[in-house]
């Protein structure tokens, strides 16, 4: 009866709200998701997910894509993304497809492809120590370059297998999300592995993880091969959408994929962020056309209804998730 | 992001040796392309895309050759024969269609699918689809509201995005959908699902290569060939031509520098000296013409654009003060260009040139009339109603010019006369009559 | 952005005896000047001549200064955003928005250029000097933020002319930037006057005053600016501000040469003003000033002209910018080592 040995009970700890956001960076980009759709579905009933999935899926996969370069830190950043997966589609359906090579075979082919535009990318940037941003615009313009020389007119292409990507399977189930588990399957395995923590290590303090014995340069290069290999596969998704590849193209997925992943809680310094940063963030862009487009917005409105809620969000995320990056 | 001062001078010197060979490779490279002095890349093949550039029969030049149309099933042999005659040499796959025997039962439901509110073309479209809605409303012939899926961002247009509106429409319960097509090919497998559920796609100023969507779109080899044909007559045959093309990489840019080779292959004296890209639109036609007409001061008797920019062209042309002033084809006419065309006249009286009228206003207009006879039960026969647009000479182009315009009116021209008469579009229904316009 | 670097002993050697080869010597120069683009471009300018017959008259060399005047004034914002450590994403959005409110808002609302103008100066400095505000305050990549105010400013013209997206210049306006115009009876285009004017006042600014001085303080090292009194804040919005502000009057120019505007005229001007400045030799967070990126401007509108002369695919002619942006960061932008930073 008496509590003389029972120590007073601690004050009950109080969530650690900025915590939270910071260990978590990809939550406010979830909640403005899950918002945006709760939104979307009350307001439209149709609302169709195996075509929604499958239309979004390319933005998500470029937004994938672009992830592994920023979260290498050193202001890495990847703008080739978009001409690489045109890149893709042109030889898909221009140059192998002809060559009877468009059956799964083609994926190992093209992914050999991606390996090397980014070991060109990383080597660029990390051994010749150039910032990433010039590096990826001057070759984003060589690329866009190729893709016209490649094809002079747009290229087509009809059932192939490749369509299968954007379906259904059981009359219901989204195949985009299978396209899609691909690359998160494959980064949630890194990121846990001892490779993922260094590259994180290195993305967020260079100078202290090399002097920790992390190899910050294999780390930096092996980030931009990941990158455009999952922009090689973010290409075969947009041509199982399109059954078409289109050279003018090559430069329509450079910004909203820079906003995808800033929305996503991806810090462009570096270090933080993961592959749920890139899906929410994609998903809200989607989403934000989506609204735009159910409620019948006016055309005069839309270019200031969509600054106007890439601003608010990525400075709410930011001050939400506060990394604590000195300037 | 950045680099020491100290550090960076002190390395070049060592570098400075392999740096400069480095970059001297880009005046070298310069120079190669300007020795070899490399010609036009032509638009190369397509693989099972919708445009098939037919080679020329030899004519006289300054007319317009026949060349048979892409018509690989024979379907154009079942329209009149004046209705024949507008397939001339268009390289748009003619095909039998599947909404032969679509018909509404009842008001119906219709969407609007289109590019942003970019220029005149676009804000035309759309304020005639929304007055044709309305009066079509008062008639009982449609119900609801007109749904418009407009896309949002210019800088940065995609098909997904498209075909994400496209599929917002067919969920919201169009019952027709008109489409200005941003990618006719990325948009295909959306309209044959749509059509699956029984929803026909009425397209405009787009084809697409389906059998599933009805196309109301120029015939581009007309669209270019007719005028440029004349102004070849005007030359006398011979000359220096300038070719502006749009986008490359695009249909409409292909089929468009496509034709005028096919008008041109007969004319053996005409030389093209060069061509540029105008993206267009006039202000990049006016940049790329500015740029090549201060690197050659040769003499340009004639600019062949592929489309709409002639505006462009001229501005670009006055501005560089050039005399004798060039023949420009206003393929696509605006209010601008044919500013053009009677200042033109005005600085040297007895130039003439020719052109094409069609607005965003008709061409809306033509496709909201294709797909109202289509639910009227009028019953189509192809999946492409293709036409000429009316073509412009010195005579009559002043009707299409409206007042108060110059050259930099961002303004469509009047409309004057329909793109089609109702007796030719007649021919493409089977039972032609059952919906009266007005 | 930067980690802060602790000053180490090894600070580079200075060679015992001092190397005067004139490679050394070049390369000093080099460092201080963008020599070898000029040679470059003069170069090129020299192939043009001789290749393309009529391209050395005064009229030839006009108009390829009027299209350099264009991209040079659309890259002044970005040189000082660049300088301060930053990418400026919204310079299309500006153009477009400058533009349009000089030739539409004016037509709309019926008001004289100079009112229209004056309306657009403080929006432009006000929605710039947000955008630097915020990113430094809360730290953000300026790179997201001037794409979602590229967005804004562009939809602000938008509401404000009631959806209506193009509309012409006034024919005087369209005599400024033509290549046949005159300035005061000199045969000379005014726009490159006006360009010519305002780099001498860059260059003053950036050299010989006290903000120009804190500008490069705060691009190398902000944390030490920070320290060193500099109000960093105020010049982030500054920097921010004066870039919008430039982007929208060059927005005047483009619509006096276009003609007429619509959203996608400001487009190409983007990448060709960051390939300018980072061609001329301006790094992020400095050096560099704006006489290098009108060198830069120079050889890429030369470079340009002469492959549209020879009728070169615009295909090559882009891979080719790649290429030279490339070779021009390998010369100035490299990095320190990273064991020269633990």
């Amino acid at each position: 009866m008496t509590q003389a040995t029972i120590p007073a009970p601690a004050a009950p700890r109080r969530f650690d709200f900025a915590g939270f956001w910071r260990k978590y960076p990809f939550a406010f980009a979830l909640a403005l998701t899950i918002v945006m759709l709760a939104i979307t579905i009350i307001a439209q009933p149709n609302f169709a997910p195996v075509q929604q999935i499958s239309t979004w899926a390319p933005y998500a996969m470029a937004g994938i894509a672009l992830m592994p370069a920023i979260i290498s830190g050193r202001g890495g950043i990847d703008l080739t993304v978009s001409p690489v997966m045109t890149l893709t589609g042109i030889l898909f359906i221009g140059y192998l497809a002809p060559a009877g090579l468009a059956s799964i075979v083609a994926v190992p082919i093209l992914l050999a492809l991606g390996f090397v535009i980014g070991l060109v990318n990383g080597l660029l940037i990390v051994l010749l120590r150039l910032p990433a941003v010039v590096v990826t615009l001057a070759m984003m313009f060589v690329y866009s370059g190729v893709n016209v020389l490649l094809a002079p007119s747009p290229l087509t292409i009809s059932g192939n297998w490749i369509t299968a990507l954007s379906g259904d399977w059981g009359g219901f189930f989204p195949a985009a999300l299978v396209a899609l588990a691909i690359p998160f399957v494959a980064w949630i395995l890194l990121a846990r592995s001892a490779w993922g923590r260094s590259l994180y290590a290195a993305g967020g303090n260079d100078a202290t993880a090399f002097s920790a014995g992390v190899n910050v340069a294999f780390l930096r290069i092996s980030a931009f091969v990941l990158g455009s290999m999952f922009a090689v596969w973010g290409g075969l998704v947009l041509v199982s959408l399109t059954s078409s590849a289109n050279a003018s193209t090559s430069a329509s997925l450079v910004t909203t994929s820079i906003a995808s992943v800033a929305l996503g809680g991806i810090s462009l310094a570096g270090g933080r962020g993961g592959i749920l940063g890139a899906l929410c963030g994609s998903a809200v862009i989607y989403l934000v056309q989506r609204i735009l487009s159910t409620f019948q917005v006016p055309t005069m409105w839309l270019n200031l209804v969509y600054g106007l809620l890439l601003i608010v969000a990525v400075v709410l995320g930011a001050i939400l998730a506060s990394p604590r990056t000195k300037r | 992001m950045r680099s020491t001062h100290n550090g960076a001078s002190r390395r070049l010197a060592p570098r400075a040796r392999g740096l400069a060979a480095a970059a001297a490779a880009i005046p070298l490279l310069v120079g190669l392309a300007a020795c070899s002095s490399g010609t036009t890349n032509a638009g190369g093949g397509s693989n099972g895309g919708s445009t098939g550039a037919a080679s020329a029969p030899s004519a006289e030049c300054g007319t317009l050759p026949e060349i048979a149309p892409n018509d690989p099933n024979g379907v154009v042999a079942g329209l009149p024969a004046e209705v024949q005659a507008l397939f001339n040499g268009n390289p748009y796959k003619a095909q039998a269609t599947n909404w032969a025997d679509w018909k509404a039962n009842g008001p119906i439901k219709v969407a609007y699918v289109t590019l942003p509110m970019l220029n005149a073309w676009s804000v035309g479209a759309k304020a005639t689809l929304e007055q044709q809605f309305a009066e079509a409303k008062a008639k009982g012939l449609v119900t609801g509201d007109l749904i418009e899926e407009i896309m949002s961002d210019p800088a940065n247009m995609t098909a997904q995005e498209q075909i994400a509106l496209y599929q917002d429409a067919v969920n919201k319960g169009a019952q027709l959908i008109f489409m200005v097509p941003f990618d006719p090919n990325a948009i295909a497998p959306s309209i044959d699902a749509a059509a699956a559920k029984g929803i026909p796609t009425v397209t405009i100023n787009g084809y697409v290569d389906d059998a599933n969507a009805v196309n109301t779109s120029v015939n581009p080899y007309l669209d270019s060939g007719a005028p440029i044909a004349k102004i070849l007559g005007y030359m006398g045959g011979k000359g220096n031509a300038l070719i502006v093309r749009g986008v490359q990489g695009i249909a409409t840019d292909t089929n468009g520098y496509n034709a005028i080779q096919q008008v041109l292959a007969n004319c053996p004296d005409v030389k093209v000296v060069g061509s540029v890209d105008g993206g267009f639109n006039p202000p990049a036609a006016n940049a790329a013409v500015t740029q090549y007409l201060a690197a050659n001061p040769g003499q340009i008797d004639a600019v062949f654009q592929v489309g709409t920019m002639a505006q462009g062209v001229y501005q670009a042309w006055f501005a560089s003060g050039r005399t004798p002033i060039a023949y420009v084809n206003n393929t696509g006419a605006t209010a601008g260009s044919l500013a053009g065309w009677a200042q033109a006249i005005q600085q040297q009286p007895g130039y003439q040139t020719a052109g094409t009228g069609g607005t965003g206003t008709s061409q809306a207009q033509l496709a909201w009339e294709v797909g109202m006879r289509m639910a009227a039960g009028e019953g189509v026969k192809v999946n492409n109603i293709s036409y000429e647009s009316p073509v412009l000479t010195n005579d009559n182009f002043r009707q299409w010019l409206p007042s108060g315009a110059d050259l930099n009116s961002p303004d469509e021209t009047l409309n004057p006369e329909p793109l089609i008469s109702t007796q030719l579009l007649d021919g493409y229904f089977s039972s032609p009559g059952l919906y009266q316009a007005k | 952005m930067t980690s802060v670097n602790a000053p180490s002993p090894y600070t580079g050697t200075v060679p015992l005896e001092e190397r005067r080869s004139i490679w050394h010597r070049l390369g000093r120069l080099q460092g201080a000047f963008p020599v070898l683009q000029l040679a470059i471009a003069v170069l090129v300018y020299i192939i043009g001549i001789t290749t393309l017959p009529g391209f050395g008259s005064l009229q030839s060399l006009k108009t390829v200064l009027v299209i350099a005047a264009l991209v040079g004034i659309a890259a002044i914002g970005q040189t000082f955003v660049v300088l301060i450590g930053g990418i400026d994403m919204s310079v299309a959005g500006f153009l477009v928005a400058g533009g349009l409110t000089v030739t539409q808002l004016a037509s709309v609302y019926g008001l004289p250029f100079w009112a229209a103008v004056l309306i657009l100066i403080p929006a432009a400095i006000i929605l710039g000097g947000l955008v630097g505000w915020v990113c430094h305050r809360f730290r953000i990549d300026p790179l997201v933020v001037t794409l979602a105010m590229s967005s804004v400013a562009l939809g602000i013209v938008t509401v404000q002319a009631k959806g209506i997206v193009s509309a012409g210049t006034p024919t005087w306006l369209s005599n400024l930037t033509s290549p046949t115009g005159t300035t005061f009876g000199i045969p000379v285009p005014p726009v490159i006057f006006i360009w010519a004017i305002v780099a001498v006042l860059l260059w003053l600014l950036l050299k010989r005053t006290t903000i120009g001085r804190r500008l490069y303080a705060t691009g190398a090292n902000s944390r030490a600016a920070g320290l060193s009194l500099i109000p960093t804040r105020w010049l982030w919005a500054g920097v921010f501000a004066f870039s919008a502000l430039c982007a929208s009057l060059g927005g005047i120019l483009l619509a006096a040469f276009a003609g007429n505007i619509d959203p996608t005229v400001g487009q190409p001007y983007l990448f060709q003003s960051l390939a300018a400045v980072v061609i001329g030799g301006t790094v992020f967070g400095g050096p560099g000033d704006y006489t290098r990126t009108i060198v830069g401007t120079l050889m890429l509108v030369l470079i340009n002209t002469v492959l549209v002369g020879h009728g070169f695919p615009t295909a090559a002619s882009q891979i080719l910018y790649g290429v030279a942006i490339l070779v021009a960061v390998a010369i100035y932008g490299r990095e320190k080592r990273l064991r020269d930073r633990v």
